[in-house]
């Protein structure tokens, strides 16, 4: 696992790539959608994708002595690896945002607070769950997958910033930066890893499947 | 050291049919056919890049099913020229390659880069594809593999290199312990170097022997127009019209005394060229 991560690494992970997480730091500005911050990653799966494509990286990988499924393993440790850096760079964002810059919140959108990262990851398990396995059908068209997963990952985003703004039950539990309403907001984020993680294993499983009917 | 077994995989437009051979230690085995006859698809389902719908491979005795990972380590494996990763500097693309084989050897790599005057500083892109071919052949080669399995290894190489290739070729298996399968349409080659041949048309094998008694089954006929009854055409394996009369295929078995012709030995690119006036006759 450590080769093949070496390998995105090295050879498929655009220089740019790094660009897209780094607008995590979007949730620096006092009053923006902080979900917009963290979706240029998922776009960046488009550059990336469409690179490995062109420069025959399952052929490459596939000459390795790796077993057949590695090839899906390494493009989920791809978006994994992506993904985790969005979030590790949206964290620091997020407390220097909500404690120094922005202590009143954010008025264009949700807060950078453990809510936002617990839907932020449910986003990206949808996302995940629909592009990879969509993608693996082939193991070369990233277009329609990307193109799926996004609408559903925007969809979803945009579901929540409305369903927190239009109900204000929700919006005084889940929104907001004060202590108080901790524990839900822990919640949401409890399900964001679990279902991240269920997802990641799922999507795994399927791609698995269906990469196997594949002839590079 | 290879056995395949009834190879089977089904395309829209294309078929590869029971392909089944069997390569033992120590030797060269070529593995000829058209464009489009079924090489590359039979080379990449040996390995499991192509998903075969049946048929068995063993490879040192082991199924490649379930032993990919550790069978792969004693392959050396290339097919076309390393064409990857454009941008990448081929230092780069090695260093990333070398890691996953336990018995990489770098001084051998060392040695081929010299040997095949392959610079690490340069991009892939940069490359020629004659020196695309090199660098997957060095990639290949670098490793202590066991069996290699080439694809085309010498189209793209000038008469200098591709000489030097087949010499290589011979250095490998001279210590009787490693063995090469080679694809071309190259036939030439062959005629250099390979103790078997393996004859694929229209994803079928039509031939799995030595080179020398391929060639010995086979007789190549000439004669006049007139001489060219449909009863001696029904014998022949293909058939040449041309300014003097027709150039034909036989086998030797089907020939008889008192036949009108001038008979010579064949080579295989004639045997490639006459099987296939034979499939479009």
């Amino acid at each position: 696992m450590k080769n093949l991560l070496y390998k995105e690494l090295r050879l498929v992970i655009t220089p740019g790539t790094y660009f897209f997480a780094a607008c995590a730091l979007l949730l620096l500005v006092p009053a923006y959608p902080y979900f917009v911050g963290v979706s240029y990653t998922v776009m960046s799966f488009l550059i990336n994708f469409g690179v490995a494509r062109d420069n025959q990286d399952h052929e490459f990988t596939a000459m390795l002595p790796v077993p057949r499924n590695q090839i899906v393993l390494a493009k989920h440790l791809h978006v994994f690896l992506l993904e985790a850096v969005t979030i590790l760079v949206a964290i620091p964002a997020a407390l220097v945002s909500s404690l120094l810059l922005n202590p009143g919140g954010n008025v264009v959108g949700m807060d950078a607070n453990f809510a936002f990262f617990g839907f932020t990851l449910l986003g990206y398990a949808m996302f995940n769950v629909i592009f990879l396995p969509k993608y693996f059908k082939t193991g070369y068209k990233v277009g329609t997958p990307l193109a799926v997963g996004m609408v559903a990952y925007l969809g979803f985003v945009l579901g929540v910033e409305l369903v927190v703004n239009v109900f204000p039950g929700v919006k005084a539990v889940i929104d907001g930066l004060h202590p108080a309403t901790i524990w839900p907001q822990l919640l949401v984020l409890f399900a964001g890893l679990v279902l991240y993680a269920g997802g990641m294993l799922w999507s795994y499983r399927l791609s698995v499947r269906r990469f196997d009917k594949v002839s590079l | 050291m290879l056995k395949i077994e009834n190879l089977c995989k089904t395309y829209p437009s294309f078929q590869l049919k029971n392909v089944s051979f069997e390569l033992p230690k120590g030797y060269i085995m070529g593995f000829i056919g058209a464009n489009g006859a079924g090489k590359t698809t039979t080379l990449k389902s040996m390995l499991n890049i192509v998903k075969p719908d049946s048929g068995t491979v063993t490879i040192f005795g082991q199924n490649i099913v379930g032993h990919e990972t550790a069978l792969k380590q004693r392959i050396g494996f290339m097919y076309g020229e390393a064409d990857y990763y454009k941008h990448k500097r081929v230092g780069v693309v090695v260093d990333v390659y070398k890691r996953f084989f336990a018995q990489w050897d770098d001084s051998a790599y060392r040695g081929y880069l010299a040997r095949f005057g392959l610079d690490e500083k340069k991009q892939i892109s940069e490359l020629s594809s004659g020196m695309k071919v090199k660098l997957a052949l060095t990639l290949a080669l670098s490793h202590h593999a066991e069996l290699f399995i080439f694809d085309e290894p010498t189209s793209g190489l000038d008469p200098v290199a591709r000489a030097e290739l087949l010499d290589l070729f011979h250095e490998i298996v001279e210590d009787g312990e490693k063995s090469i399968l080679f694809s071309t349409h190259i036939t030439s080659d062959l005629d250099k170097c390979a103790d078997f041949i393996v004859f694929i048309r229209d994803g079928e094998i039509i031939a799995n022997t030595t080179k020398d008694d391929l060639i010995a089954e086979h007789v190549l006929v000439s004669g006049k127009k007139s001489d060219l009854t449909d009863e001696l055409r029904s014998r022949l394996v293909g058939v040449r019209p041309n300014a003097f009369g027709f150039t034909g295929l036989m086998r030797r078995k089907q020939l008889r005394d008192g036949d009108p012709v001038v008979r010579e030995t064949p080579n295989l690119e004639d045997l490639m060229v006459y099987y296939d006036k034979g499939a479009s006759k």
